[in-house]
Order: structure tokens, then C-alpha cells, then sequence
């Protein structure tokens, strides 16, 4: 007695088809998505890597951000700072000119009033608003940090507070990004709106000119230590922009390397399985069109 | 239809025990022992809302059968609805209840653009169980963030802190990417596991299938040879009958001469 055959195969056949149709199906998804994990059952713990790879790039993303609106405000301050440089400048040779003994009291008046105007301009800058907020006011960026106010000595108030602001640019490296307006424009070291007010008064009061001019020039190297934290600041956003820029890059690359497809073999794969697949139908066409025993029978 | 066909569409759905009767009838229960047939008579599975849990129970004769139903569709669904979701979604009910009160707690620590004091930034959840599906934002004012620690409005040492919960160990000790990232792995799991499971289990039923076709299965071959066999016994058949009344014949002749 031979074993018995089960003379069924219909099931076995689709079982077969299915099979090859399901990793027809895969390698079509692959190529199609570029990518060998289309759902987390593909890769359970390739896709917890992804995950955490997403969430380091988006902090990437988020810090490259940072950085590129804080490189836009402080180019802003440091392009104001800059203009006052032209003004204190201006301000020091037109001290050198009140203190020559020649000049007539209307001229000495005349140059008071365009010290006047550079006060003003001074002023002005040091009231810069970047984007809705004053930039030089510490954290009180909502109040106008300077104020004239002649009873003061130095010819104005000061509203702002003397904080300094930080900003994470990388994981675990803040910066500052401002320097206070007092320490700027009110410094004790040389107080650039202080000797501007001294050497006012002294040219219309025609007293002590000398005095005030050197007590400008100082003001003047001091304000520019001051300002030269701008630079700085954004060479060094500059330098770890390059570094995040490369970061990213090594963070995709990690990614590709978890999910992207292989793709010759996965079109290895396909080709094989199409071929397999067309070879099943033939067969199987043959296979389920076999005539019977009843076919012989008249 | 084969006798065998119902008792397998009905151990798809359930698991079932046959018992025979007698010669010529099986009784039908599920391995936990509850009548399905018997006889000429079905007992149907009643479902009834379950108060505890607002989730369908299922009754078999009055008695709550849900948890001993180990086989079939029905055991599938019970174990995904009762213990695979839940387990998903009490893990996301953690992750948001963290999140929520840890960003609560550090938002409440600064001030907002107003100068007050900070306030929830999330409404508050209730517990742990249901935090992800209530999981709300309480603010609608973006000035309302907390981000300064002292209150001065440049100020943004409360907002770096808030960013930087993202690190901290605030989700069942575990930063929230973390404990993310292992839910997302349990669901990719489960479902690795179950589909490798389900293929291991269909390659044994198309086995178990080939052998019981290879006992009972209707071969053409087979009836054809039995028809021309069967076709050649009774012709031979006829032929002896034929032969014997010739015979028959030939004596009645002989007598009637």
C-alpha cells in the first residue's frame, strides 16, 4: 500500500502564490519608500534608534535656529555699535577743536549745539529695537533703557537692569547674548554718555575742555572693549553653526544607516521572486489542468 | 457537506471540545466546559456590557465566560482588547502624565510676559489612567509661558529649563524620548512577534490540513478506478444471472419436450 496523496492541492497552491505575491509586495513597499522599516514591526529596535536619531536631529534643528536668530539680532547691535563709533569720533575731534583758545564764544556755542546732536544719536542707538524688544536694556527689553534727564550727571537714565541673557546653542554650551547698556554706554571705567555730557557743559562753559576730551577718549577705548563682545560672540555662532551643520549630516547618515533599503538587493530580491512567481502560475496552471483517470473513461 | 466542516468554521471562532454521544451525534463544548451543542440543540454566546470596565463581557448560559475563552478569533480579540491596547495605551497614559506635570512644575516655577507667577501650562491630569486621552493645553495666551525666571521679560532661564526637561528622567525614570522610544519598540515587538507567529501557525494548519485531506480527501482517480471496478463486478454479475437463467431455460424446455 502506497501512501495516499491528498488529492486537494488547491490550498497548497494559493499558499504558495501568497507567499511570493507578500515578498513581491515588501520589495515593492522598499523600493518605493527607500527605506527597509515601512512599520515598527519591520525593525522593533531599529525604529527605537530612529526614534531617538529624530528627536537629536530636530534638537539640531532647533539649535541651528537659535543660532541663526541670534546671529541676525546681534549682527543688528553689532552694526549699531559700529555706527557709533563714527559719531564718537566726531564728537572727540570737534572736543579738540573747542579747546583751540581762538575761537569766539558764538563758535564754542556752535559746537555745543552739534555735541547736542551726537547726545541725540548716541542716544538713539543706544535705544536700538531689534525685532519689537530694546537690545541694550539687559532683560528688561520692554522699557526704553535710556532716558535724557538733565539733573543726572551723565545726562541720562538708565531704565534697563544689569542682567545678562543666555542662549544654548549646543547641547550643553550657552552664550551670552547681550552686554548690558549700562556697561556699554555708562561704564565706570569711561563712561562714554558721561564724558559726552562733560565735554558739553565744559565747551559752553568754556572750563575744562582739555579734561573732557581725554575723559572721551578713554570712554571711547572703553566702549569699544566692550562692544568687541558682538564679534565675538558671533564668530563663535559662526564656529558652532560649521560644527552643527556637520552634526547633522552624521545624524542623517546614522539614519540612512538604520533604515535605509539596500536597494540592489532588495531589486535582487524582487526580480527573484517575480521570476519565481511567474514560473508558480505556469506550473500551477499546468498542475490544476491535469486530466483524470475520468477522462479516460468511455 | 462533510460532517466535520461546521466543528471546524466554529473552532475558528472559539475553542472547541468534542465529546461523541453516542454513535451518531457529538456534543460541542469549549475547553473551559461551556455547552455549545448538544444533541439537536445550540446554546448561543451572549455578549453583555460589563459595568466595570463599559467593555463587552461574554455569556455563555447566564455565566461570564470571557476570561477562559482560550482559543479562536474571540480569544484574539479578548486579549488584544483586554490586555495588549491596555498596555499600550496605560504606557502613553504615562508618558503624557509626565510630560504634563513636569512641564506644569517647571512652567508654575517662572513667569510669564505678564510678571505673575506662571501657571499650568497643561490642565492638570486627573491620574495616571486616561492622562493621554485627556491630555489638554490649559493656556490659549502664548505671553502666558513661563519662560522667565526672575520676571523680567529679556529673561529666559525658566524657558531653557522647560527645553531642557527633554533630558531629564521625568517618565517613570526615563527621559520622555526614552520611554517613547520603548513603546514604540513594544507595539513594533508585539506585532514582529505575532506576525511571525501567525506564520509558523498557518504553515502547521496547512499541514495538519494536508494530512487529513490525505485520509479523507475525494480523489477523482480513486472513483474512477472504483466506478470501472465496481462497473465490471456488476457486469460479471449480470453475466452469472444471465447464465443462470439460460440454464433455467434449457431444463424448462427439456421438461415441456
Amino acid at each position: 500500500m502506497t501512501l495516499r496523496v491528498n488529492p486537494n492541492i488547491v490550498p497548497d497552491l494559493l499558499s504558495g502564490i501568497n507567499g511570493l505575491k507578500q515578498q513581491l509586495n515588501t520589495a515593492d513597499l522598499e523600493l518605493a519608500s527607500g527605506r527597509s522599516i515601512n512599520s515598527p514591526s519591520d525593525n522593533p529596535s531599529g525604529i527605537a534608534a530612529l526614534v531617538l536619531n529624530h528627536a537629536a536631529q530636530s534638537s539640531t534643528d532647533t539649535f541651528q535656529r537659535n543660532i541663526g536668530n541670534l546671529q541676525s539680532t546681534l549682527q543688528i547691535a553689532d552694526s549699531a555699535l559700529n555706527s557709533a563709533v563714527g559719531v564718537i569720533n566726531q564728537a572727540i575731534s570737534l572736543g579738540v577743536e573747542a579747546g583751540n583758545s581762538s575761537l569766539s564764544s558764538g563758535d564754542r556755542q556752535a559746537i555745543a549745539q552739534q555735541l547736542l546732536g551726537i547726545q541725540q544719536q548716541l542716544l538713539s542707538i543706544a535705544n536700538t529695537k531689534s525685532g519689537g524688544t530694546y537690545l541694550f536694556a539687559g532683560t528688561l527689553v520692554e522699557t526704553q533703557p535710556f532716558t535724557l534727564n538733565a539733573a543726572s550727571a551723565s545726562g541720562v537714565t538708565y531704565n534697563g537692569n544689569a542682567a545678562v541673557t543666555q542662549v544654548e546653542i549646543e547641547n550643553g554650551q550657552s552664550v551670552n547674548i547681550n552686554v548690558p547698556g549700562d556697561r556699554l554706554f555708562l561704564n565706570p571705567a569711561g563712561s562714554l554718555l558721561g564724558s559726552i555730557q562733560q565735554l558739553i557743559t565744559a565747551v559752553q562753559t568754556n572750563t575744562g575742555i582739555p579734561a573732557a576730551s581725554d575723559a572721551l577718549g578713554q570712554a571711547s577705548s572703553q566702549f569699544d572693549t566692550q562692544r568687541s563682545f558682538y564679534g565675538a560672540t558671533l564668530n563663535q555662532l559662526q564656529s558652532t553653526g560649521t560644527f552643527l551643520s556637520s552634526q547633522k549630516l552624521q545624524l542623517a547618515s546614522q539614519e540612512s544607516n538604520i533604515d535605509a533599503a539596500d536597494i540592489s538587493q532588495v531589486v535582487t530580491t524582487f526580480s527573484q521572486a517575480q521570476i519565481a512567481y511567474t514560473a508558480l502560475l505556469q506550473a500551477e496552471g499546468k498542475v490544476l489542468s491535469l486530466p483524470t483517470l475520468l477522462n479516460f473513461l468511455q | 457537506m462533510c460532517g466535520t466542516c461546521h466543528t471546524t468554521q466554529l473552532s475558528q471562532l472559539v475553542d472547541v471540545q468534542t465529546i461523541p454521544a453516542d454513535g451518531t451525534s457529538l456534543t460541542l463544548t469549549t475547553t473551559g466546559g461551556s455547552l455549545l451543542v448538544a444533541g439537536n440543540k445550540s446554546f448561543n454566546l451572549t455578549t453583555q456590557p460589563n459595568p466595570a470596565t463599559s467593555v463587552q463581557d461574554v455569556f455563555a448560559q447566564g455565566q461570564d465566560i470571557t476570561s477562559s475563552i482560550r482559543g479562536g478569533n474571540l480569544a484574539g480579540e479578548i486579549q488584544l482588547r483586554d490586555r495588549e491596547i491596555p498596555s499600550i495605551a496605560s504606557s502613553l497614559d504615562t508618558l503624557a502624565s509626565g510630560v504634563a506635570n513636569a512641564v506644569n512644575t517647571q512652567n508654575t516655577a517662572g513667569f510669564d510676559l505678564n510678571g505673575n507667577q506662571g501657571a499650568n501650562i497643561f490642565v492638570p491630569p486627573a491620574g495616571v489612567p486616561g492622562a493621554a486621552l485627556n491630555l489638554a493645553v490649559a493656556i490659549s495666551d502664548p505671553n502666558l509661558v513661563a519662560a522667565s525666571a526672575d520676571g523680567t521679560a529679556g529673561n529666559n532661564a525658566n524657558a531653557t529649563a522647560l527645553a531642557n526637561l527633554q533630558d531629564q528622567n521625568i517618565v517613570s525614570g526615563r527621559s520622555p524620548i526614552g520611554y517613547y522610544s520603548g513603546i514604540v519598540f513594544q507595539v513594533g515587538n508585539g506585532a514582529s512577534n505575532a506576525s511571525a507567529a501567525l506564520s509558523s501557525e498557518q504553515l502547521l494548519i496547512q499541514q495538519l490540513q494536508n494530512q487529513q485531506n490525505a485520509v479523507s480527501g475525494v480523489s477523482l482517480d480513486e472513483e474512477a478506478a472504483n466506478l470501472v471496478q465496481f462497473q465490471n463486478a456488476y457486469s460479471a454479475a449480470s453475466r452469472v444471472a444471465a447464465i443462470i437463467a439460460s440454464l433455467f431455460q434449457t431444463t424448462i424446455n427439456m421438461i415441456g419436450g
